[in-house]
């Protein structure tokens, strides 16, 4: 009966984190269906289990009580993840860049696809002046200036990889590390690190809440 | 049976460790070497090394003779090298490269040849046809393919790989071809630095065609735009510098072009112009309605030229920046016959014409990026003949095109210095066009 229950509130976890889009957080749109029918399964385990079971009293052992407590915390908490730490652990090679990108107006690429673009053409004098028009989360960096970034992944967070861009940012604007930006403004070319580099130099930043799907094929 | 497990572990365990050891202690080696087409300067090298470089120890320990502006760029284990002098470039490079990796291992130091000047590339008249000619360092004339009877299009491949051609017949039957080059700019001595060489011919349509075109990106791929006798025998294939073919299912009103960078390319259609990504993935396709002709790429900056009729007959030249609204730099009644732009767009040239009596006089005009005229050169008593291109050498910072004298019937290759649009050169030797085949 108890692992009937356990069951069924795993199910329902599942499944919610679908339907809410707290999945989003985790796992790319593609394989959201795959997840709900697993939810749907364990729903369906776990109703099959309590009828079977009805009226056995059964004990419950120390791990079933920390699973419960467990289902209980994440459906009570919502999550909140620091995409700049995982940021700050995760490799950064970015898969082959789509040819599409090249293509694409300036203004009208993402930010990962000016990452893309200048890790598979890295001359940053052919994209100076280009108009940019993209959002992300502020990236901390250890050493010299947060970066304006995008976590890419392939399917889940497990293999989340980051996709940073360097701002110019503006006297008196201080970005706060995770707090999501929209930047207008165009891509200019400096010298950081004795090394030249292509620069956002922001016309307009207007902070905006975290997309519902914050995380890039 | 332990024991001999046990002595099994051991040794495959000192194994690995005595490799990582050897591998720690490796010095980096350069794995390639090749000229990069796609570059914001006069010219650029692509260069691949064994293991993750310090940039700035390369930047610090190889240097160029003579001493070029130069800057270096990339990360990891492949490297660039972009040249920015600021003047033309009249001679082979020498590079020395050296360098440490990023476990400051020392790369072991050495020198290479490089001659970034693009090569005069001819369809040259004989007497039984025509035959693509190159002119080499010491001025020589020189024969890079059989002669066929007419060349109705001759295009240069963006890598410098060899030379696609329509060739026709006596019955107006015409044929792909493709004349392969080894290029050889690129060599560790000075003595070895060559023109390309001439590889076996390969016809690259088998059937004949009733008409062809083509068009080259830097990448070194090929659009090869066909039609056949029959209805509905027109074909688009994609040659990719790497051989392989793919056919394209793209309508077009006319020749399409594809971008210098890889990736997309022009298609006209009856109301514009259009840019299409070559990798079809849910159709971005960005439209420029109006009149409009392609006039030229700014290399690989995403930037071109388009050449706008208006309905009065007038005609415009536009710069056109990916996104933004095609800018007007120039407007009139003359005939625009060719045009070229800068890396960047920001020096564009063009031939105008006008009719004076029985003979059109041409002039080339130096414009900037506003569309504001810097320079103006007449190019009497010479014009520029029609339907061949007018082309800029970054490098050597010169313009080439094919000109033709009053009363004359045959065509010569002329070189124009970019800044003082004052004329260099005129060769003297009779030509269908004249073009700049990338070294």
């Amino acid at each position: 009966m108890i692992r009937g229950t356990l069951l069924i509130i795993w199910g329902w976890i599942v499944l919610w984190s679908v339907i809410s889009g707290r999945l989003d957080l985790l796992l790319r749109g593609v394989f959201h269906g795959l997840v709900g029918v697993s939810g749907a399964a364990l729903l369906l385990a776990g109703v099959v289990l309590v009828i079977r079971q009805r009226g056995r009293r059964e004990r419950m052992p120390w791990p079933w009580w920390s699973s419960a407590t467990i289902a209980l915390l994440v459906l009570i908490v919502p999550p909140n993840p620091s995409f700049s730490d995982l940021a700050e652990s995760r490799p950064q090679g970015l898969p082959e860049p789509p040819e599409l990108a090249f293509v694409l107006p300036p203004g009208q690429r993402t930010l990962t696809e000016w990452v893309r673009l200048l890790r598979s053409q890295q001359d940053p004098d052919l994209v100076d002046g280009n108009p940019v028009n993209i959002s992300g989360f502020v990236w901390s960096q250890r050493n010299g200036p947060p970066l304006i970034a995008r976590l890419t992944v392939r399917c889940c967070l497990a293999d989340a990889t980051p996709a940073g861009l360097a701002v110019d940012w503006p006297d008196g604007f201080e970005p706060t590390t995770n707090q999501w930006l929209a930047i207008q403004g165009e891509m200019a070319v400096t010298m950081r690190n004795e090394q030249r580099l292509a620069v956002v130099i922001p016309k307009k930043i207007t902070p905006i809440p975290r997309p519902k799907r914050p995380l890039e094929p | 049976m332990n024991r001999r497990l046990g002595l099994l572990l051991t040794l495959a365990t000192a194994a690995v460790l005595v490799q990582q050891q050897i591998l720690l202690r490796r010095p980096p080696r350069l794995i390639q070497i090749r000229p990069q087409h796609l570059h914001s300067g006069s010219a650029g090298l692509d260069l691949n090394f064994s293991r993750p470089m310090q940039l700035k120890t390369v930047e610090s320990q190889s240097h160029l003779k003579p001493a070029l502006r130069h800057h270096w760029l990339g990360s990891h284990a492949a490297l660039r090298l972009i040249l920015t002098p600021t003047t033309a470039i009249k001679e082979p490079v020498q590079l020395h490269l050296a360098g440490r990796d990023q476990r400051m291992n020392a790369l072991t130091a050495q020198t290479w040849w490089w001659d970034p000047r693009p090569w005069l590339l001819v369809t040259r008249d004989l007497k039984n046809g025509q035959q693509l000619q190159l002119l080499d360092r010491q001025g020589t004339w020189r024969p890079i393919s059989p002669i066929w009877t007419q060349l109705s299009a001759v295009v240069p491949l963006g890598n410098g790989r060899g030379v696609a051609v329509v060739a026709s017949d006596d019955n107006r039957v015409e044929q792909i071809w493709l004349q392969p080059l080894q290029p050889l700019s690129l060599q560790r001595d000075r003595s070895a630095l060559a023109p390309p060489e001439r590889l076996p011919v390969q016809q690259l349509i088998n059937d004949n065609v009733l008409f062809g075109h083509l068009s080259s990106n830097l990448n070194g791929d090929l659009l090869v735009q066909t039609g056949g006798f029959l209805p509905e025998t027109e074909r688009n294939e994609l040659i990719q510098a790497n051989g392989k073919r793919r056919q394209l299912d793209l309508p077009s009103a006319g020749p399409m072009e594809l971008l210098p960078g890889g990736g997309g390319l022009v298609v006209p259609s009856y109301d514009g112009i259009n840019l299409m990504p070559l990798a079809n993935k849910g159709g971005t396709m960005q439209s420029l309605p109006g009149n409009r002709e392609l006039g030229a790429f700014c290399a690989a900056s995403g930037r071109a030229l388009l050449i706008r009729h208006w309905p009065d007959y007038r005609r415009s030249i536009e710069l056109v920046i990916p996104g933004v609204a095609p800018r007007q730099l120039w407007l009139g009644e003359q005939a625009v016959l060719g045009v070229a732009c800068d890396g960047k767009g920001e020096r564009i040239w063009a031939v105008i014409g006008q009719w004076t009596g029985d003979w059109a006089e041409h002039t080339l005009l130096l414009l900037d990026g506003e569309g504001r005229v810097t320079k103006r050169q007449s190019l009497g008593p010479w014009r520029m003949k029609g339907g061949t291109p007018l082309q800029f050498d970054p490098v050597s910072r010169r313009l080439l095109f094919t000109v033709i004298r009053e009363q004359q019937r045959e065509a010569h290759p002329a070189l124009v210095d970019a800044v003082s649009l004052q004329l260099q050169e005129v060769l003297p030797i009779a030509v269908e066009q004249a073009l700049w085949l990338n070294p």
